[in-house]
């Protein structure tokens, strides 16, 4: 087996999830411009259950979902209605859901009625109820078995018309052994290479004596160069780079405080269960406690998306910083904040050397010789750069937003506006409680503005930024709710990546008050010389 | 399977990394099945063409492509021929729909391609119709303007693929609703 082959999701599985995030609703002759079919974050939700194994619980409620389409939903446009619901109506959002199960359903085989809050199904005398806002993961989930294998759709159209609830739990089953077996069958998700890093880092700290609590910025330089040492000494091994050294060390501590935690859930709840401590299954721990560790440090801030359209990041730095602040975001990491910095500055002199090193041979003595192009203290006005250009960015997409979803905006109003306003912010409170639509929001803050001249002036800052934005995703407003969507999703990931920004800046000046940046970034200047010599310079000497 | 400590921390590791991993956008994008219905259907807004050319250079897709087409057609002709009367090419009939060739009196190298839907849909006669045409290994996606008094028309060159593969004989056409 090649290296490529063992080594996370295969170029396929990538490849679906690819395709899931450019899915675009179909063409309708009263919308010319389409968008996307399916959220980023639902898209996120079935990649994790597929990494974790772990889609018992959602194979479940799909069928049931399934069987209610199946049999209440009518067939218009083709034969099947699963088709209809999934392909013609395209029944993706908790709106469309609403209305497609407007109407009540009773047969002899069950009912299918959409109460207040869920839709409630009954199959046989069994009852289930969804929730109206499932639709988004439920229906990427349906278009990823249609993808993996279009057959389970029909094969639901006939096995669950009219169908007991025993041959719907028949069908459950069907669809995760389908799943299981695409993933099995084309080893989608091939272990051993992640495992052996694990391993790796794990012996490392166990002969080095280190708790998990203990390990620091040195400790991980440390580890770098011990595990160079070590690919240096084994014929199939090749060097590892800072950044990678940097993921181990961190992805190792994660899990391991993860599982920590969980065993203290476990533990409190054996007490009155009297279960057996050492018998926890991933299938219940996924749910429970990783949730929070894939949400804390889960890379799926897609950059290169917030690069596009709407174009919100505009040059490599500010992607670089990005790309390291969604990478690094857990918990765990920020007590590596010298780290992190360690890794812009060198990471990227690493990354330079090692294309050097691929395009011209022996050119990397060139770039050994002249020290990176920043140190500690031009990375702090990088820092503030970005902040200054993401803050903009933000709010014109805030612009935007208003004109189309105007409930949206009011937290964001809360949060900018300033402390000692309190009345304007009880108002907006009491706004949000109202649980108004969008156009009457509109005009409640309209008449709002009369009395309180900071809501007009926060507008016309939100206008302002827009107007002088003419990049890709900028230059006009949308014209339907629909193409905002794409804004929303960029103004969240955009928040994410700049409360994580605002952190490290915040972090940053309070390690410039206590150390000499310049004094830290010789010595390391010097380590990572003599490092990237080892690794990279023979290649000079040799010719 | 009933995990220890140390086994559940490194199945999370590799479930983390293996999520990581797939969160880089760094591969084509596979064809989706809503993608494939689309095109199917006609109602795709993406690039049609090239969406086609990449259903037809891999067997996988095509097999997958033209099982939809025969889930979602209208009506399907199983490569049937009908005698032609004064035309002096074949006419398909069948029982949903008809396919009649008919050469320019001036313009000898043109050729109309006249379809009767004898009991158009919705989407027929609102915005278009779709025939998928399977011909040698091939599939051709031909798109027909919306079908007005249950009859819709297109002109097509000779020796265009998508006419030859209209009249092949041997040629499988779905009509799409």
């Amino acid at each position: 087996m090649s290296d490529t082959e063992d080594f996370g999701g295969s170029d396929e599985l990538k490849s679906i999830f690819e395709g899931l995030k450019q899915t675009e609703f179909r063409a309708r002759q009263t919308s010319v411009s389409s968008s996307y079919k399916y959220r980023d974050k639902d898209i996120d939700t079935i990649k994790k259950l597929i990494v974790c194994r772990n889609y018992k619980d959602q194979c479940h409620e799909l069928s049931y979902l399934l069987w209610a389409v199946v049999n209440s939903y009518p067939n218009k446009q083709s034969k099947d209605s699963l088709f209809n619901f999934f392909y013609w109506d395209e029944i993706t959002t908790e709106q469309r859901f609403k209305q497609a199960f407007s109407k009540p359903w009773t047969d002899n085989a069950g009912k299918v009625e959409l109460t207040e809050k869920v839709l409630h199904i009954e199959v046989g005398n069994i009852h289930f109820d969804i929730s109206p806002s499932r639709i988004g993961v439920l229906s990427v989930l349906v278009e990823f078995i249609a993808t993996v294998d279009h057959s389970l759709l029909t094969q639901a159209q006939t096995c669950l018309f009219s169908a007991s609830d025993n041959e719907r739990k028949a069908f459950s089953n069907t669809i995760q052994r389908g799943i299981y077996k695409f993933i099995k069958d084309g080893n989608h998700l091939p272990t051993v290479q992640h495992q052996t890093r694990y391993q790796q880092t794990m012996s490392w700290l166990s002969v080095n004596n280190l708790s998990l609590d203990q390990v620091n910025d040195g400790h991980i330089i440390r580890f770098w160069q011990d595990s160079n040492q070590n690919a240096a000494e084994s014929t199939n091994a090749s060097c590892v780079k800072f950044e990678q050294a940097i993921c181990d060390v961190i992805d190792t501590l994660d899990v391991n405080y993860a599982t920590q935690a969980q065993r203290q859930v476990e533990w409190a709840s054996s007490i009155s269960t009297g279960d057996d401590i050492d018998e926890i299954d991933l299938d219940r721990y996924s749910s429970e406690v990783s949730e929070s560790l894939f949400d804390a440090c889960e890379n799926t801030i897609d950059i290169d998306q917030l690069r596009k359209n709407p174009k919100c990041i505009t040059n490599d730095k500010q992607a670089t910083i990005a790309k390291a602040l969604t990478r690094f975001s857990s918990p765990v990491t920020s007590r590596f904040f010298l780290t992190i910095m360690r890794l812009h500055v060198f990471g990227y002199w690493q990354n330079q050397l090692i294309q050097q090193q691929q395009t011209r041979k022996g050119q990397s003595a060139d770039i050994l010789n002249t020290p990176p192009q920043l140190n500690y203290i031009d990375y702090e006005q990088e820092l503030l750069d970005c902040s200054n250009a993401f803050e903009l960015s933000s709010k014109a997409l805030l612009h935007i937003i208003y004109q189309h979803n105007a409930v949206f905006v009011l937290p964001e109003f809360i949060k900018r506006l300033n402390s000692h306003n309190s009345a304007l912010k009880q108002w907006l409170y009491a706004a949000l409680d109202g649980d108004f639509t969008h156009v009457k929001t509109q005009q409640a803050i309209k008449e709002a503005q009369l009395q309180w001249r900071d809501l007009g002036t926060l507008l016309s800052d939100f206008r302002k930024a827009f107007n002088n934005n003419d990049r890709q995703g900028f230059k006009t407003l949308p014209s339907t709710e629909f193409e905002c969507y794409l804004h929303q999703g960029a103004y969240e990931a955009l928040t994410k990546i700049m409360d994580q920004l605002a952190i490290t800046q915040k972090k940053h000046a309070d390690f410039a008050q206590k150390h000499d940046l310049n004094e830290i970034f010789a010595s390391d200047l010097s380590i990572f010389t003599s490092m990237f010599t080892y690794l990279y310079g023979d290649v000079h000497a040799d010719e | 399977m009933p995990m220890n400590n140390h086994e559940q921390a490194q199945a999370l590791f590799v479930a983390k990394r293996q999520y990581q991993e797939l969160s880089q956008s760094n591969v084509e994008p596979a064809l989706t099945f809503s993608d494939l219905y689309q095109l199917a259907t006609g109602t795709s807004a993406k690039d049609t063409q090239l969406l086609m050319a990449r259903v037809n250079s891999s067997v996988t897709l095509r097999r997958k492509y033209l099982n939809l087409a025969k889930q979602c057609a209208y009506d399907h002709s199983k490569a049937q021929v009908s005698a032609s009367s004064e035309l002096d090419m074949p006419t398909r009939l069948e029982n949903k729909f008809r396919l009649e060739f008919i050469r320019d009196d001036i313009a000898k190298n043109q050729v109309y391609v006249v379809l009767t839907v004898h009991f158009p849909t919705e989407n027929q006669t609102s915005s278009n119709v779709t025939l998928n045409v399977e011909s040698d290994e091939e599939i051709h996606r031909i798109v027909f303007p919306s079908v007005i008094d249950n009859k819709t028309q297109r002109i097509f060159l000779d020796n265009t693929p998508e006419l030859m593969a209209l009249c092949n004989e041997s040629a499988e056409i779905y009509v799409m609703s």
